[in-house]
């Protein structure tokens, strides 16, 4: 797909920048490393990294919407997965291009139409409402453990078909970490986390596999999509792969987020509660400004010039999704959380062929506790200050000190 | 500068001037169209841009693809046979005058 901003003439080399996206101050507070990614150019050269980088929303937009020069099967994070030494099986559906993706992605899109999902919202409110009951009894708690991070371990899971065990949830938690550290370089973070990790490997391996999957999840339909044909038989385990590693963490995320805003400030709570028909809007809002996947991999597939700068064939971009998503040039005060605003543009998602597949999943589950809120709880205040998970490459609060009055 | 009239499910008219070469979808959520949420941002991900396309336009209309075909199936209010996603319809000249009809729910 031919694009205005990428002209086949020679340009300039991406300037040169020495931030560290990965150390514990950037991943804590990103923003000054953001701006300085989107100030030195529409493309850059990341020295400590050896990648490039691209932080302005108007340039990446069109890069993630062109599979053809952008590809992601080098891989979603900073290796490349083709190269000896770094080499796995990429995922059948996240780090393929098309056709193969075209046809990984309507099989998977079938089964996870958004008249499927509709059908879980009954089953999805219920437990909202059950567990934001008992949490405004209790009047304080943590909206990260006891909120957010206890009702995606539930429902997401049990969407899935995955059979629950003891160790279910802190090993899904575990298994989003591993993914998303993966993303970023092998650092000392990454190695920790790999370490931990290895203890739940059988668990984790035979999670993806059939067996593991109970009557009724869509995991068993990605295995009979395989029995018709559809999918190959070593696709099936791979897909479900997928959803163990990045359906979790992510959705959790987002509702953290959300709720930390809200309770920053009374204005906005009182918006969502005059309507809630705001409330989807104020999930995308929360999701741009925490985009809790921080950044994406593209690959070039041929020497590109991208708003004037050329980048070679076969380089490795990080997409600054979070950059993006703040990008002041884009969004008029961008680090504000504001429930009426048009979100659509946000990258939090993705966008293209490979945007979130599990997306409608995750605005119901967001829907179902915000709404939950709403309906149960007068006042939400913070109790304390939050702290943060640092990941390579999963933004996410690790507390969430709350105080509530009932409604 | 096609205009654009949104009928909502009980028939009453919303009518806005929208940018030709922009989808149907984007011009409706610039203007707050209620009934139009477009939340995948015309990435095929969630039929929450659904409308009824009044059938004197249907011939004016690009083709339904495979993937919109699908996506079609999965709307929250019932299919019908003019129905579309509206981030597939890139408005032009030619739709200048368009009415369709906003359904009752769209998640």
């Amino acid at each position: 797909m031919p694009d205005a901003a990428l002209h086949p003439s020679e340009g300039l080399s991406a300037p040169v920048i020495d931030v560290d996206p990965y150390s514990d101050a950037a991943l804590d507070a990103p923003g000054a490393m953001h701006a300085a990614v989107r100030a030195a150019g529409p493309v850059v050269f990341l020295s400590r990294n050896g990648v490039h980088a691209m932080g302005r929303h108007r340039d990446i937009m069109p890069v993630l919407k062109d599979w053809e020069t952008f590809s992601s099967t080098g891989g979603s994070g900073l290796a490349d997965i083709r190269k000896p030494g770094a080499w796995r099986a990429p995922s059948p559906i996240v780090e393929v291009d098309p056709p193969q993706h075209t046809h990984v992605r309507t099989v998977l899109q079938r089964i996870l139409s958004p008249a499927v999902i509709r059908q879980w919202r009954e089953d999805f409110e219920k437990e909202a409402e059950r567990l934001v009951a008992e949490l405004v009894e209790k009047g304080a708690f943590c909206g990260v453990h006891d909120l957010a991070e206890t009702y995606v371990s539930t429902t997401f899971p049990e969407a899935l078909g995955l059979a629950n065990s003891p160790e279910r949830r802190d090993n899904l938690f575990l298994l989003g970490a591993l993914n998303f550290d993966g993303q970023g370089p092998k650092n000392a973070r990454f190695e920790e986390t790999q370490r931990k990790a290895d203890a739940i490997w059988d668990w984790y391996l035979d999670s993806m596999k059939r067996e593991a999957m109970v009557p009724g999840g869509f995991g068993e339909k990605i295995f009979q999509a395989a029995d018709r044909g559809e999918i190959d038989q070593e696709t099936a385990p791979l897909l479900v792969r997928s959803f163990l590693r990045g359906g979790l963490d992510t959705t959790s995320s987002m509702i953290s987020a959300a709720l930390w805003y809200l309770a920053m400030d009374p204005s906005q709570w009182a918006l969502l509660r005059e309507d809630p028909s705001r409330i989807r809007p104020a999930l995308d809002e929360a999701m741009r400004l925490e985009t809790p996947i921080q950044n994406v991999c593209r690959q070039t597939t041929r020497e590109v010039v991208i708003d004037g700068v050329t980048v070679p064939n076969d380089s490795k971009i990080l997409v600054m999704l979070g950059a993006a998503n703040r990008d002041p040039d884009q969004w008029e005060r961008p680090d504000a959380f504001d429930v009426t605003r048009q979100t659509m543009g946000h990258l939090a998602l993705g966008t293209g062929v490979h945007m979130c597949i599990g997306q409608m999943i995750a605005r119901l589950e967001g829907e179902a506790v915000l709404k939950a809120m709403v309906a149960q709880v007068k006042t939400l205040a913070l109790a304390g200050s939050p702290t943060r998970t640092l990941n390579n490459n999963l933004r996410s609060l690790k507390t969430l000190p709350l105080v509530v009055t009932a409604a | 500068m096609p205009r654009v009239t949104f009928l909502d499910p009980r028939g009453r008219p919303a009518t806005i001037d929208a940018a030709a070469g922009v989808s149907l979808m984007l011009a409706a959520v610039r203007a707050q169209v209620p009934g139009v949420l477009g939340e995948c941002g015309g990435s095929l991900a969630c039929a929450t841009c659904h409308v009824y396309v009044d059938p004197a336009f249907a011939a004016g209309l690009p083709p339904v693809s495979p993937a919109e075909d699908e996506m079609l199936d999965a709307t929250a209010s019932e299919r019908r046979a003019t129905s579309r996603l509206s981030c597939q319809i890139v408005l032009t000249d030619a739709l200048d005058g368009l009415v369709v009809t906003v359904p009752d729910a769209q998640i």
